[in-house]
């Protein structure tokens, strides 16, 4: 190790396999706690839900104002883009319940606070997932739609859009995971949902057992997201291949 | 290309690690020797490293970069006498025990009250610090107690603190409508202002400072005395305590003690912990 190596110590007397599954793997804590734990869950639930619902909502608005010709229209959400993927979602989540409160925002709730963050946070994602699905689609669809009759509004409601959606679904099921994820960064302004939830009894209790519990839950959750985002994509590679 | 990546991730760790050490140090390495020095002249001797929450106004916080308050003035001071350089290191209070269980720092000051379960898993010092809790409101509120109004209030308090389990409690007795636990009293305390939440639970001195900082917007209108204590906290059958109670012990003797008090607290001590009760 080179002399400027932070030093990082292993001190194998320190390893104890009796304090690690004491410390780790005391379930009794989880059992004794379940509805806490629930309740924390079903918030998690809750707010990737109603998250991804608004982002997705809000993120197909903002990709058709950005692929629009009118800078009018494509500038403003190119901003909002850039402000939202350009700055870490803790830091929005921070400033909007914490640091409104001079411009005459105040969230009551903590819940729609946290919503709100992950909902604008998200719909920048999705707008970007949504103009690249959109802009895969050949351009003689557009053209053909023209052809035929319909205006540039009809063709991309009845032609482009559900084309493009076959094929963001994939990376929309993955920007849904990484909100479930996100969502524990809400924890930061005091929402009891899962990893608020799980430091409540980890500070109670001084046992690690509750944190090991949550990530389990996430993993849960997640992985089966994952191999259907997965199992999404083979199937779509093999149709366009 | 893959090796001048490699370099690129070297730099970055290295300076990751370079920003880390700073932040342990409380303020810098650097900052944290010469305050060693200059206030010790006690040849230095060992580098403890000391965990703090350092967002506790009176007790402990930054000022320009270097922790101040109560808590620092004392450890320095028993530093001193007990020959040791306190190295401060910043870390959120509920991460201190598990911390000290995993024997991260060499000890711990940061307001922390002396409680039965805590002493399961950490051994304390004598208690260097007599607190009570409080309840504090915005000036314009009609709560007055914890009894009285607060059925439907939320209440924010500091996760892992005393306050907090006062005021789970108090809930699970049905007289608090909601608790709502941050990371900070820092983040409680700008949520009360922004009247997020109604009414904040927590030690009465770092209350108290902050009504006395506040110009009037704030007020404490119950204190709810709870007898606790604080202490320093240490990794268990630590054989730091010894020498650290014999170094509190001439602190509170010798006057140093009061002085410390009156400098942070703005009051002469109404007592000084464990002198009363004999036997101690």
């Amino acid at each position: 190790m080179p002399e400027w190596w932070p030093p990082v110590e292993f001190d194998p007397s320190q390893f104890n396999p009796e304090r690690i599954s004491s410390y780790y793997l005391d379930f009794s804590i989880v059992f004794d706690n379940w509805q806490a734990i629930l309740q924390a869950l079903l918030i998690t639930i809750t707010l990737a839900l109603l998250a991804e619902v608004i982002g997705i909502a809000l993120g197909l608005a903002l990709s058709l104002l950005k692929i629009s010709r009118s800078k009018l229209l494509s500038f403003p959400a190119q901003l909002y883009i850039d402000l939202f993927r350009g700055t870490p979602l803790l830091v929005q989540i921070t400033i909007i319940y914490f640091a409104l409160a001079p411009v005459g925002i105040r969230f009551s709730s903590l819940f729609f606070a946290g919503l709100t963050a992950l909902a604008l946070n998200s719909a920048a994602y999705v707008a970007e997932i949504f103009r690249s699905g959109i802009q895969s689609i050949d351009k003689g669809q557009m053209e053909a739609g023209r052809a035929s009759g319909l205006s540039y509004a009809q063709t991309m409601r009845h032609i482009i859009v559900p084309q493009a959606f076959r094929r963001v679904i994939p990376p929309l099921t993955n920007e849904f995971v990484m909100l479930i994820k996100d969502t524990s960064l809400v924890s930061v302004i005091g929402l009891a949902e899962l990893l608020r939830a799980a430091r409540v009894l980890q500070s109670a209790t001084f046992n690690g057992t509750p944190l090991i519990a949550i990530a389990l839950l996430y993993l849960a959750i997640c992985l089966p997201l994952i191999y259907l985002t997965n199992i999404l994509e083979r199937r779509l590679n093999r149709r366009t291949a | 290309m893959a090796k001048k990546l490699r370099l690129t991730v070297l730099a970055a760790l290295f300076l990751a690690s370079g920003s880390l050490a700073a932040c342990g140090g409380g303020g810098g390495s650097e900052s944290g020797d010469s305050g060693g020095e200059e206030g010790g002249g006690s040849g230095g001797g060992e580098t403890l490293t000391i965990a703090s929450d350092i967002a506790y106004r009176p007790f402990e916080f930054d000022q320009g970069g270097e922790p101040v308050g109560f808590d620092i003035d004392l450890m320095n001071e028993i530093g001193n006498r007990a020959g040791f350089t306190p190295e401060y290191q910043n870390v959120t209070f509920d991460g201190i025990i598990p911390g000290l269980g995993s024997n991260l720092y060499d000890a711990a000051i940061s307001a922390m009250t002396i409680t039965p379960e805590r002493e399961e898993q950490i051994d304390f010092s004598d208690p260097y610090f007599d607190a009570d809790q409080s309840l504090m409101v915005p000036e314009a509120s009609d709560v007055e107690s914890v009894e009285e109004g607060l059925e439907s209030s939320v209440v924010g308090v500091q996760i892992g603190t005393t306050g907090a389990s006062q005021a789970e409690g108090f809930q699970q007795d049905g007289l608090i409508g909601e608790v709502r636990t941050f990371d900070t009293i820092e983040d409680a305390f700008s949520a009360l202002d922004n009247g997020q939440v109604d009414a904040v639970i927590n030690d009465l001195p770092v209350s108290q400072d902050r009504v006395n900082q506040s110009d009037g917007a704030l007020k404490l209108v119950q204190t709810i005395p709870t007898g606790e204590q604080y202490g320093i906290a240490f990794p268990q059958d630590s054989d730091m305590v010894e020498p650290v109670n014999q170094a509190l012990q001439e602190i509170k003797d010798d006057g140093t003690y009061a002085e410390i008090y009156e400098e942070w607290i703005g009051r002469a001590p109404e007592s000084i912990p464990g002198e009363e009760t004999t036997g101690e």
